[in-house]
This record gives C-alpha cells, sequence and structure tokens, in this order.
C-alpha cells in the first residue's frame, strides 16, 4: 500500500478540527491545573499525541526490525 | 479513493472525539454537583460513611495509620479495616466450587444456565451477605485460616470477578462444553478466593486452583499449539507458585503466621522478594509476563475472556494488599505500560495484540500500586474493574470474529465491518474504552493513575503513562479495529454471531458507558475516599489533544500498518528456544540410553543363559545329547494350571465362610 495525499475533503475535515482542538485551551478556562514544567510548554498535549505516537511506531519498527519480528514458523 | 481515505470519510470518528467529551462535561452530574476544593477540583464522592471508613482507617489503634513514606515523600495509602468482625457465612468461593461438581451431572441447558447463575449468585451474595471487615477463620490441622477476610478493597475485586464470570457465562451460553464450563467456574473460584483470603496458605491453594483450570481453559482449544501453550503456561506458573510457596515458608520462617499482611516498601527480606516475585509473574510483569501472550491467543474463544479478566487482576488486587508504595513497582509498571503498547503495534494475531494491552494495562495498574497514596492505590483499583469490563468486551469482539470468520490474523481480515456492524460498534465501544476516550470508563480510571503520579512527583512514570496511552489508542482503536474491519476488502462473508455473544458484548458495553458517564458508582465503592472528577476542561482538552493528533499521526502513517505474518520473539524466547535441546538432552538422549541398554542387556542374558544351558557343551571330548522330540521349555505348558489357584482360593473362601458362619 503506497502513502497518498488525503482527498481535499480530507485535508479540510484535518485542518478544521486540529485547528478546534489546538485552539481550546486559549478559550476554555483552564485553570492552574500544572502537573510540571510541560504544561507551561504551548500545545504541549498535541505535540506528544503527534510526535508520541510517531515514536511508539518508528521504536517498535525498528526493533521488529532488528530482532523482534521472526517467520511464524520460527519455533518449529 | 483508497482504503485509507475511507477512515476520514467515516465522520462519526471525528465526531466521537471531538464531541463526546463536550457531551461528557454537559452530561456529567458529578461535574455539576459540589463546590470546588482548593485545587480546583470539584468533589465527586463524598460519601459520609466512606469518609468514616477511611478516618477510622488514619486513627485506629492497631496502627493502621501507615507511617511509610516512598522515596518521593509520598504518604502510603493506610491500611484498610484494622478490626475485623468474626462470622459464621461461608466463603464465596464455596458457591463456585460447589457448582463446579454439581455442573458436570446436570443436562447441557441447565450447564449453561449453571455457568451464568453460579457467579450471579456468588455476586449477589457478595454484595449483600459479606459486610465490610467480617472475619471467618476455619481450623485446618493446627493452623487457623482466615478463609474469609473482607474489606473495602476485596469487596470490589470480588464483585468485578463474578460479575464478569456471569457475562462471560452468557458470552459462552451456546458453547455448553462439559470440560470448559467446569474450568471456567473453578477458575472463577480460584480468583474469588485468592480475593477473599486472609493468609496465605488460603491464598496458595486457591492461587494453583487458578492456575490449573486456566490451563485446561487453553488446552480445551485441541490444537497441536494449544496442547503446546498450555504445557508452557502450566510450567510456568508453577514455577512462580513455587517461588511464591518459598517465600510464604520463608515469612512463616521468620514471623510465625500465614496471615497477610502488608510489607513496608523494601522491607521483609528475601521473604517479601520471593512473593513479590510470585505475584509480579501472574501480573505478567516483564520479564516474566512473556507466558501471557504466549498463551492467550491459544485458549478458547470463550475461555480468553475469563483469561483476560482473572489472573493478572487477582496479581493487581494481591500486588495492592501487600506491596503499595513500593518504588520499584511505580518504574516497572510504567515501563510495562509501554512494553505492551510496543508489541502491540508488530501483532499479527489479534488476541495477542490485545494480550499484549492486557501487560499495557495492568502496567497502569502495577505503577498504581507503587505509586501507593490513596490516589494511586484508588487509581490502580478503579482501573482493574474498568479494564475488567473494557477487556472482556474486546475479548468477546475478537472472539465473535474467530467465531464467524475463522480467521484470526489481521493479514486474514479486513474490509468487512458494513457485514458486521453490531460486533464492530460494541467492538469500538470496548476500544474507546481503553483509550481513554471521555465518555468510556477508562477515561475515568486511566486518568486517576496518570494523576496520582503528576501528584506524588513522580515525573518518568506520568510520562510513560501518558505514553502509553497514546499507544493504547494508536493500536486498538485505529489499528486493530482499522485492519480487522476496515483497510482492505478481502470478500470475508462472516456467518451471524451467536445472539449470547452479542448479548454479553451489549451488557459489557453498556457498564463500560455507564461507569464512563457516571463514575461515582464506582468511586463509591473504591477503597478510600475519592476527591477526584476527571470531567474537569483542563483534563478533557488534554485527552482530546492526545486523541486527535494521535489520530493524525496514525492517519500519516497507515501503510506503516500493513500486517505481516510474523511473530514477535519476547522473553519466552529463552526457554521456547532450547526446550529443543533440553528436550533431546534430558528426554530423547535419555530414553535413547534406556532403550539400548535394554537391548544390549537382553542380547547378553540371551547368551549368557544359552551358554549356561547345558555346561557339558564346555567340555571338549563329552559326548553330545541326541535331539529328541521334546520341544524343549514352553512357559504355557510349564506354568501351573490357571484354574488350579483358582480353585483353591476358592474353596479356601468357601470354607472360611462356613468356619465364620458356624462361629
Amino acid at each position: 500500500m503506497k502513502l497518498k495525499a488525503p482527498s481535499t475533503r480530507g485535508w479540510i475535515y484535518a485542518i478544521v478540527a486540529g485547528g478546534i482542538v489546538i485552539a481550546l485551551p486559549y478559550v476554555l478556562p483552564m485553570g492552574d491545573a500544572h502537573h510540571g514544567w510541560w504544561d507551561k510548554i504551548p500545545g504541549w498535549w498535541v505535540l506528544f499525541g503527534a510526535l508520541g505516537c510517531l515514536a511508539i511506531v518508528v521504536f517498535a519498527k525498528t526493533l521488529g526490525h532488528l530482532f523482534l519480528q521472526k517467520p511464524e514458523d520460527w519455533y518449529d | 479513493m483508497t482504503e485509507r481515505h475511507a477512515i476520514l470519510r467515516q465522520r462519526w470518528l471525528l465526531v466521537l472525539i471531538l464531541a463526546l467529551p463536550l457531551a461528557a462535561l454537559l452530561l456529567s452530574a458529578d461535574y455539576k454537583a459540589g463546590a470546588e476544593d482548593e485545587h480546583g477540583v470539584p468533589p465527586t464522592v463524598q460519601d459520609a460513611h466512606h469518609e468514616a471508613a477511611a478516618q477510622s482507617a488514619h486513627g485506629d489503634e492497631h496502627g493502621a495509620r501507615a507511617e511509610e513514606h516512598g522515596a518521593h515523600g509520598r504518604e502510603v495509602a493506610p491500611l484498610l479495616t484494622p478490626t475485623t468482625i468474626p462470622s459464621g457465612i461461608l466463603p464465596p468461593a464455596l458457591i463456585l466450587v460447589l457448582g463446579a461438581i454439581l455442573v458436570p451431572f446436570v443436562p447441557r441447558a441447565v450447564r449453561s444456565f449453571l455457568a451464568v447463575a453460579l457467579p450471579a449468585l456468588t455476586l449477589w451474595y457478595i454484595w449483600t451477605q459479606v459486610p465490610d471487615g467480617c472475619l471467618v477463620v476455619w481450623r485446618f490441622l493446627n493452623y487457623d485460616l482466615h478463609v474469609l477476610r473482607a474489606d473495602r478493597l476485596s469487596l470490589i475485586f470480588g464483585k468485578i470477578f463474578t460479575l464478569v464470570g456471569a457475562i462471560a457465562g452468557i458470552y459462552a451460553w451456546h458453547n455448553g462444553e462439559r470440560r470448559q464450563q467446569v474450568a471456567a467456574l473453578l477458575y472463577n473460584a480460584g480468583a474469588v478466593g485468592v480475593t477473599f483470603s486472609g493468609d496465605y496458605f488460603t491464598l496458595y491453594a486457591f492461587w494453583e486452583l487458578m492456575a490449573i483450570s486456566s490451563t485446561l481453559l487453553i488446552w480445551a482449544r485441541r490444537r497441536p499449539e494449544s496442547a503446546r501453550a498450555g504445557g508452557r503456561y502450566i510450567l510456568v506458573h508453577l514455577a512462580g507458585g513455587a517461588v511464591l510457596l518459598g517465600g510464604i515458608l520463608l515469612q512463616y520462617h521468620h514471623t510465625g503466621s500465614f496471615l497477610i499482611e502488608r510489607f513496608a516498601p523494601g522491607s521483609g527480606g528475601m521473604a517479601a522478594i520471593c512473593i513479590l516475585i510470585g505475584f509480579c509473574l501472574n501480573a505478567a510483569v516483564p520479564p516474566l509476563g512473556a507466558w501471557l501472550p504466549d498463551a492467550y491467543p491459544r485458549a478458547t474463544i470463550t475461555g480468553a475472556i475469563f483469561c483476560s479478566a482473572l489472573t493478572t487482576k487477582t496479581a493487581v488486587y494481591v500486588l495492592l494488599r501487600v506491596f503499595p508504595g513500593w518504588e520499584v513497582l511505580a518504574i516497572v509498571g510504567s515501563i510495562m505500560a509501554v512494553y505492551g503498547v510496543v508489541y502491540a503495534v508488530l501483532a499479527n494475531d489479534i488476541r495477542e495484540l490485545l494480550s499484549y494491552h492486557i501487560i499495557s494495562q495492568v502496567g497502569y495498574m502495577v505503577a498504581g500500586c507503587g505509586i501507593g497514596t490513596i490516589m494511586g492505590v484508588n487509581g490502580s483499583t478503579a482501573h482493574a474493574v474498568c479494564h475488567i469490563l473494557y477487556k472482556a468486551l474486546l475479548f468477546m469482539g475478537a472472539g465473535a470474529v474467530i467465531q464467524t470468520t475463522g480467521f484470526e490474523k489481521l493479514t486474514d481480515l479486513g474490509g468487512f465491518w458494513k457485514r458486521q456492524k453490531w460486533v464492530f460498534f460494541l467492538f469500538m465501544v470496548g476500544a474507546f474504552s481503553i483509550s481513554g476516550v471521555p465518555i468510556w470508563n477508562g477515561f475515568t480510571s486511566k486518568s486517576m493513575v496518570v494523576a496520582g503520579a503528576g501528584e506524588a512527583h513522580m515525573t518518568w512514570p506520568f510520562m510513560l503513562l501518558s505514553l502509553a496511552s497514546v499507544g493504547t489508542f494508536l493500536s486498538i482503536a485505529l489499528k486493530l479495529a482499522y485492519a480487522t474491519w476496515m483497510g482492505k476488502d478481502r470478500g470475508i462473508q462472516p456467518e451471524k454471531a451467536p445472539r449470547n455473544m452479542l448479548i454479553a458484548m451489549g451488557i459489557a458495553a453498556f457498564l463500560c458507558t455507564l461507569l464512563g458517564l457516571k463514575p461515582s458508582l464506582l468511586y463509591r465503592d473504591l477503597p478510600y475516599a475519592v476527591h477526584w472528577n476527571p470531567f474537569t476542561i483542563p483534563h478533557l482538552v488534554e485527552a482530546i489533544q492526545i486523541l486527535l493528533f494521535t489520530f493524525f499521526t496514525f492517519y500519516v502513517l497507515i501503510p506503516k500498518f500493513v500486517p505481516h505474518r510474523t511473530i514477535s520473539i519476547d522473553t519466552d524466547v529463552f526457554y521456547r528456544k532450547p526446550a529443543r535441546l533440553a528436550r533431546k538432552v534430558f528426554v530423547t538422549a535419555v530414553g535413547a540410553f534406556f532403550d539400548r541398554t535394554d537391548v544390549l542387556g537382553h542380547r547378553v542374558a540371551d547368551r549368557v543363559s544359552g551358554a549356561l544351558r547345558d555346561p557339558t557343551d564346555w567340555i571338549p571330548g563329552w559326548p553330545r545329547r541326541v535331539p529328541s522330540d521334546d520341544p524343549g521349555y514352553d512357559e504355557d505348558r510349564a506354568r501351573m494350571p490357571l484354574a488350579l489357584p483358582l480353585g483353591l482360593t476358592l474353596l479356601a473362601l468357601a470354607v472360611l465362610s462356613v468356619l465364620l458362619l458356624l462361629s
């Protein structure tokens, strides 16, 4: 399966939804519920979701290619 | 339109992620009620009885107030109900054990009914007849066995174990296989027995009952790979049980008591370490947890539901009982949460993927136990309850797919969600629950554990647990659902799922939603008073941001999620690979040696007996015997006829009988 660009409608959905979600902390009363330094970084949880997902996939796939993944009959 | 674009056309997915959390905010009665505390968090559960119980625990003269502190200066949750009320009631596990004895002798329809009714009866019994703080002591040999010790922690675990037993019984209604039904009831009895055990003797008996009965549910699938996986499973669990038993005996040697008591962090020496290893093995803590994704995907479709709910969660229960505040558990649990999702990204078998997510989710519970504060213990308990419900739902969905399509690998599945809408819809409820999507129960419990880590200033556990929630949404709600039902249409025409399966899934989905919308129903039964509201704006915004941008990244990376026909090696490689060599050395070679020795021995004996048959043959010049018509020795001819000893025996019996009658 090759990577292809999303449809125009898909991009519009994604940009609108992403923009709304990024803007949420600035329009809603967030209080001062800080866990730590990271809460002071604008868009921290947006970055965390996106980069965390990317990191998990890259980490898992790398380990898989290096030594974790074996043919199905490897134990036989 | 490629397959991956189809996912963006499912507008309901975006609506769910965006709109439902806001709906939850509006719907939540908990959010509206009550004034906010000094942290800006409105109290959710202020149950007076609950407060009183917690307060009594704080001030009890028996030292109920724990004086233990972790390395971060956090205060470990106090002991629960230190006073016990002697009682004459029966242990709840007895209902299930007696039922398991009865079940094989009744007709199939009654068996299916009992498989639901007995756990339901036990649930009712625990709910209404077992009060908080009651104690039942049975005398056995020279020991006082505390066969029933109930407090808030054991009660909530006992309730959820029996509830999921009843739901799984409905799911398995059509099955009717005697062996599985008995094994499932005994397994449930083992979990309930462990939960209410007050001493290690009782705990160990039920612990091993769980190991044996769950093995039967794996073997019951009657496939070669199930037989092998079941063999490995029971060997690993017996080894873990042996370590646990060693710890119990050491503890008895040091204290002279079998009673289950909490170990203060870092105390207890070798006894505590052995007991901890035994518990951690059942909790599937890496590197001791490879048995889980090895065995559960090979269990029967219905048996896997029980497996997913019971073994690891009883281990979490005993960890919460004995080892709260052990910081090593917070670290190990956090790593475990990420470990599971990394393997889940690679998995191809749908139930193996779910099994790795058991490890990941149990990681939250183990971490909550390691955090050890009231928030940590409450969060861990709440997450165990929610996890049992949504994980059972996910395994039921996966089981329905296997039952109706005959396939269990992602490489064989895809593109049939419109032909299996109900199963897909109910599965997605479980998927959103485990992912912590607001409105479902995973959000209300997982957030407690993560917040507990934040409150305890444990930065790395906080980050790793947050990262694991990204991986959970990615691999279950997105990867698994996409690759199983959406993706490339392989022309699969699934059969209709049995109605009882859908009913059981519907009940589990309803409970996941109910506890997600109204978490106070869960919070009020937690071990300690709860001052936590998940439906605050910062929490909801955080959840929405994480979920939506995980979804976007998944969308971009969809080609990376094309499944491959591979397996992923885990720590079980250290005993599975050498197993072949060990078998050759210790079984095949030893057997061959005995076989050769046997043959050689017989050959030598044959030669010697032949040579000694007539020693005169050795004397040169001695006249040889003249061959005659004598056929030689024939054991049938030489043996005393059978009739003679039989006749003599009968005669002696008759004489004895006459003598006895005359006397």
